[in-house]
């Protein structure tokens, strides 16, 4: 009977021993993230393309701006102590790049609403929230690293609009032909 | 004749067409844009985040991973540690016109505090003399095991974040 017993507490030893292994913190279960704060981020920019029009005359120093502007509405939603900005740039130092030739992004330029058009050689605020979407530094088209003129450092919840203009300068080596690209509007926060 | 008259209205079209895609806008939202969440550490999670086309063309998305680092308010964006294994169900989408499209992922070997990114880029229509515009949105989710994880993360990242701000 007392070997019994024996037998008994060991095999409930050896059950409760084995339960834990399934318990939270093993890699072997999977749980589920449990995210406890409600955020969302809205970009649309219209249109999706930037055109230069398909015949423009080819003379060195010449300043060719986009045939429409893009107009871009960023709405968020984010927690109370957000730091947001919205930078455009390149990902390279080659705007544009085709048969036609290249355009460095020292000869394109953005304009924020009405500001200034600033040429695409600037970097980011390096103690601010950083882009993530391939921008490199060097290659930012803002003026001081503080992202588009309507900064959404601010509210937490709002929103904002940014139209921009796009332009370059013809460099020398430039022939007829096909130049493309792609801007990258990037928004940053933590 | 007939034949050439056919010829001009498909030449004719399909302009048409291409004009009207490069007057599309490019849009997303993307949610949760931050969160954070508990995790034990190499303890195995999963997690989603989705993505919504508002717009009136299909978006083409893709998601790129990544694990933000700090250290005296000098961020980084940096690829995952060997240690940290994170699997997308798919690391790029084309989304039809005002549909949501859901990453689930499952991360594990979360060994400390971490800023898991999560790089949503939207590609724009190409242009033969121009350029797309691409948009690049962040999904944060701050991991770790405890209350406050993404104060005390930005906090070892020397980001000092203000009330209101």
């Amino acid at each position: 009977m007392k070997r019994l017993k024996v037998a008994a507490l060991l095999l409930m030893l050896c059950l409760f021993s084995a339960w834990p292994a399934h318990a939270a913190g093993d890699a072997s279960t999977t749980v589920s993230l449990s995210a406890t704060m409600v955020s969302a981020l809205t970009v649309t920019c219209t249109p999706s393309t930037v055109n230069f029009g398909a015949s423009v005359p080819i003379i060195n120093g010449f300043v060719v701006t986009a045939t429409t502007p893009v107009v871009c509405n960023f709405t968020w939603s984010t927690p109370a102590n957000s730091m947001l900005a919205a930078y455009v740039g390149f990902s390279s130092n080659i705007a544009l790049t085709g048969t036609a030739g290249t355009i460095p992004t020292s000869d394109f330029a953005v304009q924020d609403n009405s500001g200034a058009f600033n040429p695409c050689i600037g970097n980011w605020n390096i103690n601010n929230a950083i882009p993530g979407g391939g921008l490199t530094q060097g290659n930012i088209c803002s003026n001081g690293g503080q992202g588009l003129s309507n900064t959404f450092e601010g509210p937490n919840v709002g929103s904002s609009t940014e139209t921009l203009t796009f332009q370059f300068t013809e460099p020398t080596n430039l022939t007829p032909g096909s130049l493309s690209g792609s801007v990258i509007i990037d928004i940053a926060y933590l | 004749m007939k034949t050439i008259i056919a010829i001009l209205i498909f030449i004719s079209c399909g302009f048409a067409v291409e004009a009207q895609q490069q007057r599309l806008p490019n849009g997303i939202t993307l949610s949760p844009a931050i969160a954070e969440a508990k995790i034990k550490p190499n303890q195995k999670a999963r997690g989603s985040f989705t993505v919504t086309n508002g717009t009136l063309a299909p978006v083409n998305v893709i998601v790129d991973p990544k694990l933000a680092v700090g250290k005296n308010g000098n961020i980084e964006m940096v690829p995952l540690p060997f240690n940290m294994d994170v699997e997308l169900d798919s690391t790029s989408a084309r989304i039809p016109p005002q549909q949501t499209y859901t990453f689930d992922f499952t991360v594990s070997g979360v060994s400390q505090p971490s800023a898991l990114v999560f790089n949503v880029k939207a590609a724009g229509a190409h242009a033969n003399y121009g350029a797309s515009v691409a948009i690049s949105i962040p999904s944060y989710f701050y991991l770790c095991d405890g209350k406050d994880c993404r104060n005390k993360i930005l906090q070892s990242f020397g980001v000092r974040l203000s009330k209101g701000n």
